[in-house]
Order: C-alpha cells, then structure tokens, then sequence
C-alpha cells in the first residue's frame, strides 16, 4: 500500500493528480466553511456580474454567487461519485465473482444482462432509465450506477476466473475451508486490485454523466447546485455573461482532470506490467 | 482456406457474432418494453390530461397496445419494427419511423465526422509521440490529450459556440444547415464536429502511443530490422497495423458514446437529429417516440460494434479463432 | 573443402569489443575486451552460460543492441569496414543482405497479423531489391520446402499462429537462407523448441550446412550441439572469452578450468548415477562491479597467486587459445 502511494507521488501526473483529487474531496466535505454565502441566496442586482469583491467568480442569473455555488456542486459532485461507484463495485463484484463460480445457465445469464445494459451507450441508458423513473438525485444516482455495473461485473468475473485455478485455492479447499471461505479471504484480495483501479478510472464518467443528464435538466434539479445545471442555466443566458459557463465547467473539467490523472497513476502503480517503460 | 466454414474464416466468425448480437437487440429492446411498464402513473391518463373522459382513455389505452400482457406488447413491438412500424408519435399523429429517418442522417453525418476527425489527427498524433518518446513534444501531447480527454464534450462544444460563434461569428449558431446546400451544411457541421471530436482525438492519441510503443518493444519488430526492413516500413507497416488494434476495439464503444454526446451537441447546437428528438419525446413523455428512436440508437450500435468486431478479426487474424468471444465480454 | 583452414583473410574480425548495459545500479558490463575472428565458409560457436555475453555479442554484429547498450568501444570488421562506425541507414542496408540472424524464440519471432509469404517477401527486399514480387514468392516457396515444410505454397498463406514451434523456426532458417548472407548468425536455434523438434532442425542444420556459402556463428549452451556442428569454438565466461579454438581440439584438451567444468558438468549416456553430478561452485560475477583479476578465479579450482592480474589469451597451440594462466 505505502510504496503504491510512493510511486503515484513520484510521477508529476500522479501528484498533480492526487493534490486536485484530494482539494475537490477537501471542497466538497468543507463547502458550507469555504464558501462565502449561501448557495441559494439570491442577489438579483448583482445578477450575471463577473467576479468582483463581493462575488470571487461572479453571479449567475439569479444572483446567486458562483464560487459558493460552485464549492456547493463539488459536494454533489463527489456524493454521487462515490455512491454510485461504491454501489455499482459492491454489485457488480458479487455478481461477478458469482458468474466465475456459478453453473453455466446462471453464467450466461449474468453475462447476457451485462450484454443488454453494455448494448446502450451510457447516455442513452441513462436518459432511458429517466424517462422511467424520473429526475432528481436519488434516481440519477440508481440509474448510472446501472449503466457501470456490467464493467465491473466482467473485471471481477474475469480476475475470479484466473485466480480461481490457482494452486493455492485448490490447497485451501484440501485443508477444508468452505467455499465461502475461500471468497472471501482467498479470492478477493486477490481479485480487488483491478476492480479498485477500474472504480477510480470510473470516478470522472461518472461525474460527466451526471453533470451531463443535470445539465440536460433531467438530473438533479435546482436548487440543489450541480455543476451541470449551472451549466445549463450559464448557457442559457451565455450571451449576457460567460461567467456561469466557466466557473461550471472550469470546476467540472478540473475535477475530472484530476480524478482521471490521479486513476491512471494510481493504475501504472499497481499493475507494473502497464506502466510504461521510459 | 478453400472451405467458407474452415477454421479462422472470417465469415464464420461474422456469422456467429451477427447471431449473438441479434439476441442481444431483442433482450434489449425486450428490458426497454420492461420499463415502461413501471412507469409511474398511467400513461394514458398523463399524455392525455386529466380532463380525458375514461372513453379516450380506454381507447388510447386500446391504440397503445397498453391492455395487452407484457410480452405480447415486446411481440407486436416487434413484428411492427420489422415491418417498419415504430409506431405514432402520440403528439402529432406522425408515424415515428417517419420523424426517425428524418432525424437519423443528421446525427449519423455528425457522428462519422467526428470519429473521422479523431481518428484523422488522433492516430498521427500518436505515432509521432511514440517514436520519440521521452521527446518534449511527446511530453506536451501527453499533458495535453489528458486535459483534451478530460474536459466533458458539452463543455467544449459551449466554450466554442460562444467564442467562435457568438463573439466571433465565424460560424453559424443554430440548426444544420440548408438541406439543399451541402457548403452551408459544412459549415454548420464543423464546430459540432470539433466539440464531439476533441475529447476522442486525445483518447485516441493515447492509446495509439502506448500501444505502438508496446508493439515496438516486441521480437518481430527486431526481427524485421534484423533484416534491414527500413525504419519506415517498420514502424508504418510492422508495429502500426497491430498497434491500432486497441484503437479500432474502442471504435464500437466509441460510437455508442458519440452519440450519446450527440444528444448534447445537437441540443447546444440546436440540430436536429435523433438526439434532440430522443431528448424532446422523453421530457413530452412521448413513449411511442422515445421507444423508437432508442430502438434504432441501439441497432446501430449493435451493428457499429458488429462492424468494430468484424475489422478487428480482419486485422488481428488470431482474432478468428476465438469464436464465440465477444471483444471484452469474456474472460 | 568447408572445415579446411584456409589463408584468406577473415570475413568478420572483432577486435577488443566492450559492451556495456546502462542499468539502475551504474553500469553493467556485458562484453569485455572480446576478440574473434571469423573466416570464410566456417563455422564458429559460441558457447556459454546464460549471461555470458553470448547473445549480446550476436546483436552487436548486426547493429541491433538495445538502447540502453552504452559505452560500445572496439571494432568489428566485415570485410575491411568497421560496422561500429557506420551510420544507421549503412548498418541498415547490411542486414538481411550481408548478416541475417535466426533468433532463439519462433514463437515470438514472427509478426502475428501478416502472412508469411509477406514477411518472407518482405525480407528479401534487400538482398533483391530489383526482383518483383511473384519471384521473390517463388524464391520462398522454394525455400520453404528446402527447410522441410510440406505444402509450401498453400503454407505461405498461413499465419504463423496457424504454425507449430519446429515449423516456425524452419521458417525463420528458411528466411534467413533466402538473403544468402555472407555470416548468418543463429542465436540459440533450438533452445525454446521440445527435444525431439530440436534433433529434426539440429539434422536439418547439418544438411544446409554443407549447401551453405557462408560462414555461420552459432550461439549455444549446448556444447553437445557445437561439438556436432561447428569447425571451431569460443568459450565465453562473464563476458569475456575464455578459451578459443578448433572445436575438436578445444573439447579434447580444454585448457580453462572453466571449459574442463563445463565439459565435466554434460551428462554423458554411460554416467553412473551413483556418482554425484559435477557442478561448478559458486556464481556468475556482478557484472557492475567487476571484480580484479582474472574473472573465474573465484570458482577455479586451481587458482593461484598470479590470477590476481587477468590473464590475457594465451596460446596452446596456433589456433588454439585459452586465458589462464596455467597455460604457460
């Protein structure tokens, strides 16, 4: 664990990365201490003003001030990440690993409904699964953890896979451990670093889709601030002021830069044989 | 090699991916049917308002098929698709296929410009870094395709609408063009393309470089200088056409995204396309039209991935052999 | 008369090669202060363990060290250039044309996504730069039934995967046949391939040998192999050759205690196995930090005061040289 972290500190990307992962995580934890007002505080004299004194970033069309709002929409931001990645690992995992073990018509079955949600493209999924159940944040955060199941559930099934013939299992079962047993103790460990690195690389979709499905309006709803409804609403009034805009998507690009540098370094530390050689 | 059906034949191998995907559409479609089963509240009272009189009601309920058991309406869902019946747009009447195929070749020109513009500059891009690596150049590209893959695809298309359209006015802000003018339909088409694109071409670059550094490292590479081959033809040639392999496997996936990202660009844009018509039929609740449209969404990526399947068992002829696998879904 | 010794000048001539790795912990020396000599229509193998240079020694003839190969000094001599010296694109053109390698591993060896008519084709671009491609097909096809491969021309279709082991490395001798070079390398031909393949390839070996025109350098561990198939031998110990000589003569008397070990170590049909297998004490020198003095003194029986200084080529006999000092 320590030298995985020495190697990602060593790597510029991989500090750079870490240092914005941990400052959006630190944002969004801290938001209502960091920001300067209210997020739904209204200043409609002020409104679509750029960054002054009063408002670091400027206002929205409300007169809402960005920055706070924008500290606010890191908090949505790394809750639904983190919910959804967390679920769709948790469930996709156990069905993986249950597809490695299970006979052959559970096998295919699993895999089949891996194949129907992965036959979607995630946007598309998504905006489906909304037409169903409708916007807001509970539901936005079941639907996209729908659409990563399938990946998860392939990574763990195909890591069960090969460490299942391994020589060391077939000892534990002759020692007498039971199958569940072995799952847990033998099995996962094993299997877990692939799945913990797939669930980082994850991290930035997940929130791009969210910002995406919020900014088509059909995500999470305001007043709650997402980055992709400010987004919306920047770009609704865009000819009037470009301040919106970018202080949604600066933060929303930052954050993702971030996540994604932090999950490829993260990768090259674990698996050597995908680091590249210099 | 005389026989179609010998081993590593690359019609047996479509045959059976082309089976295997046809079952995956109707599971699709069949999940899709599924949902609209629980919607909240009844359709037909919602589409209708609630002034309809329990007449209209049981009729638009007779016309939607909405009576009948679940898997007899996935059934005639189909036998209608199949015969070109994708059902009437609750709101106006019109036959859904009709609003379909109006809409489809706007998104499909964006979607193919797109890829072709990342792969266009991505894969040179790639190469270059790859052969010299370590380079300055290679190191700028490196940070640069990170941030190019970073920033979400809505971002970029409103950060150039706005600076290329709004301020500059270089480009036009709305809609796609005259149908009958393809120079203005061009124009219309360019900054779409570049927003949807410049998230792929840095991906692309990417994985174009690593993979070609990878194939680089391998003995038949030294195996071909060892016999003069010129550098050129080594890298070109050689290490390039295996090398595109993960590029070329990422392309069905690619195309499932870019239209996704479509939805956006085309509501920013203010195309018309299937996106913005998926878009506007789900916040209408205009179930006939959003299920087709996402009936046709998925049999093109259904078949796109097919397409991706078959050139990649074209390129990598070990490919062939591992039949029933599909790319990514098995172990 | 191949085997004869003859009075022309030599075809190769290494002269004080040094090769060094660039690794983590400082620099790695490879090959120290080697010298060779190759003569026309001649056989040569090198043998030794692994890492004793040997491979290293094969790439350096045909320019394709890897890049962290530093501090290359010496010279090696075709023909009155000096291949060290010339620029890429001059080495370039000498590959496949006057120097061809058969490398050790044919599973890797081959490019996966082209067939092997390409590849075959491909490879003779040099040394026939003029013919078209049919005759160039026809010239493998022909080749490929030369090294044993039925169906030749259905076969060039093929994908090497669709290939097995033997096959492949018949096709790798085949391609390096095609270029007719005049110093074809074999780097550890047989080893990667199952016994029973080894003795077919090792009795097709024999069979070019007497066909072939040119000299031939055959880097083995086997000293089984070299014995059967080379006309002389060097013996190579931690990147340096440690004894030199015609093949017959070297094995008959070895002179280095480490040549005696290694013959010693072979395990030959009539061993009573009641008696303990001979081993060479010890381990292979860190090949960074150089220890003084004669490199196998460490793991030599026989060591002395005297092998505090290295020892240089000493001879035995005109042809036949080994560094010890107990030559004289």
């Amino acid at each position: 664990m320590h030298d995985v972290f020495q190697r990602i500190w060593r790597s510029p990307s991989g500090r750079l990365g870490l240092i914005a992962t941990l400052l959006v995580v630190i944002c969004g934890i801290a938001a209502p201490l960091l920001a300067t007002h209210q997020p739904n505080a209204l200043d409609v004299a002020a409104r679509l003003s750029p960054p002054s004194v009063a408002h670091w970033l400027g206002t929205d069309q409300l007169g809402r001030d960005l920055f706070s709002r924008g500290l606010y929409g890191t908090r949505i931001a790394v809750l639904v990440a983190l919910a959804v990645t967390s679920t769709a690992l948790v469930v996709g995992t156990l069905l993986g690993v249950i597809a490695a073990y299970a006979p052959a018509p559970v096998e295919r079955a699993i895999l089949a409904l891996f194949d129907i949600i992965s036959s979607f493209p995630s946007l598309i999924l998504a905006l489906s699964l909304v037409a169903v159940l409708g916007p807001g944040l509970a539901n936005i955060i079941l639907l996209v953890t729908v659409v990563f199941i399938p990946q998860f559930g392939r990574v763990a099934r195909a890591q069960t896979l090969t460490v299942k013939e391994r020589p060391f299992l077939e000892a534990e079962r002759a020692l007498g451990a039971s199958g569940s047993r072995i799952m847990l103790f033998h099995v996962l460990p094993n299997i877990i670093g692939p799945i913990v690195v797939l669930a980082s690389m994850n991290v930035p979709v997940v929130i791009t889709l969210e910002a995406g499905l919020s900014f088509l309006g059909v995500g999470i709803r305001p007043p709650l601030a997402s980055w992709g409804a400010m987004l919306f609403d920047g770009f609704t009034y865009l000819d009037q002021s470009i301040w919106p805009v970018l202080v949604a998507g600066g933060m929303l690009t930052l954050a993702t830069l971030g996540f994604t540098l932090f999950g490829e370094s993260l990768r090259d530390a674990i698996d050597p044989k995908l680091r590249r050689e210099p | 090699m005389n026989d179609i059906w010998s081993q590593g034949s690359l019609v047996r191998y479509g045959a059976v991916r082309l089976a295997f995907a046809a079952l995956v559409l109707v599971g699709s479609i069949t999940l899709l049917c599924c949902l609209t089963l629980i919607v909240r509240g009844d359709p037909a009272t919602i589409l209708l308002g609630p002034r309809a009189t329990p007449d209209a009601v049981a009729l638009f309920r007779q016309q939607m098929g909405l009576d009948l058991p679940i898997y007899e309406r996935v059934f005639v869902f189909f036998a209608n698709a199949l015969q070109g019946d994708l059902g009437t747009d609750v709101i106006s009447g019109r036959p859904v296929a009709g609003l379909v195929l109006a809409a489809l070749p706007n998104t499909m020109m964006l979607a193919v410009s797109a890829i072709a513009l990342a792969m266009l500059i991505g894969i040179p891009i790639g190469c270059y870094a790859a052969v010299r690596p370590g380079s300055v150049a290679d190191q700028v590209l490196a940070v640069l395709s990170v941030s190019l893959v970073a920033t979400p695809s809505y971002v970029v298309a409103i950060l150039l609408l706005y600076f290329f359209s709004v301020r500059l006015g270089w480009f036009p802000v709305l809609g796609a063009g005259d149908a009958g003018d393809p120079l203005d339909q061009l124009h219309h088409l360019v900054l779409p393309t570049i927003a949807l694109a410049v998230g792929w071409i840095g991906y692309i670059a990417r994985l174009v470089r690593s993979s070609l550094l990878e194939v680089l490292g391998e003995p038949f590479i030294r195996t071909a200088r060892a016999y003069g081959q010129p550098e050129r033809r080594v890298v070109m040639k050689y290490a390039l056409k295996l090398a595109c392999i993960p590029t070329v496997a990422i392309l069905g996936v690619g195309i499932g995204e870019l239209m996704g990202g479509a939805v956006f660009v085309e509501i920013i844009f203010n195309r018309p396309g299937l996106g913005s018509l998926v878009f506007k039929a789900i916040g209408d609740r205009n179930y006939p039209v959003v299920q087709g449209s996402i009936l046709v969404i998925v049999f093109i990526f259904v078949v796109a991935n097919l397409l991706v399947d078959f050139l990649y068992a074209w390129l990598d002829p070990r490919i062939r052999e591992n039949i029933g696998r599909a790319r990514g879904g098995g172990a | 008369m191949r085997g004869a010794i003859t009075n022309e000048p030599p075809l190769v001539e290494i002269e004080n090669l040094s090769v060094d790795f660039a690794t983590s912990r400082g620099a790695m020396h490879v090959l120290r202060d080697v010298s060779l000599t190759l003569a026309p229509r001649r056989i040569v193998g090198l043998v030794g363990e692994s890492g004793s240079g040997k491979s290293t020694l094969a790439l350096a003839l045909l320019g394709l060290l890897p890049t962290n190969a530093t501090g290359v000094t010496g010279r090696i001599d075709l023909s009155g250039v000096d291949l060290l010296s010339l620029p890429p694109e001059r080495i370039e053109a000498l590959r496949g044309n006057r120097i061809a390698m058969i490398f050790q591993d044919p599973m890797t060896a081959l490019n996966p996504v082209f067939t092997l008519a390409t590849q075959l084709i491909d490879a003779q671009r040099r040394k026939f730069p003029r013919l078209s491609r049919s005759e160039l097909l026809e010239r493998a096809a022909k080749m490929l039934t030369r090294v044993g491969i039925s169906d030749a021309r259905a076969r060039l279709s093929a994908y090497p995967h669709q290939l097995s082991g033997g096959q492949r490395q018949r096709v790798m001798i085949a391609m390096a046949l095609l270029c007719e070079p005049d110093v074809l390398i074999a780097d550890e031909p047989t080893t990667a391939l199952d016994v029973t393949i080894e003795a077919q390839i090792v009795d097709l070996l024999k069979e070019l040998r007497e066909e072939f025109a040119g000299s031939i350098v055959f880097v083995s561990h086997s000293l089984g192999l070299i014995s059967d198939l080379c006309d002389e031998v060097a013996v190579m110990y931690a990147g340096k050759i440690v004894e030199s000589g015609p093949t017959a003569e070297v094995f008959a008397d070895p002179r280095h205690p480490y040549t005696q070990a290694l013959l010693a170590c072979e395990i030959d049909p009539g061993h009573d196995f009641s008696e303990r297998l001979v081993t060479i004490k010890g381990e292979l020198p860190d090949l960074v930090a150089v220890p003084q003095g004669c490199i196998f003194a460490p793991r030599c029986p026989s060591r002395f005061e005297k092998c505090g200084t290295e020892p240089p080529p000493l001879h035995v006999a005109p042809t036949h040289a080994a560094a010890c000092w107990l030559v004289e």
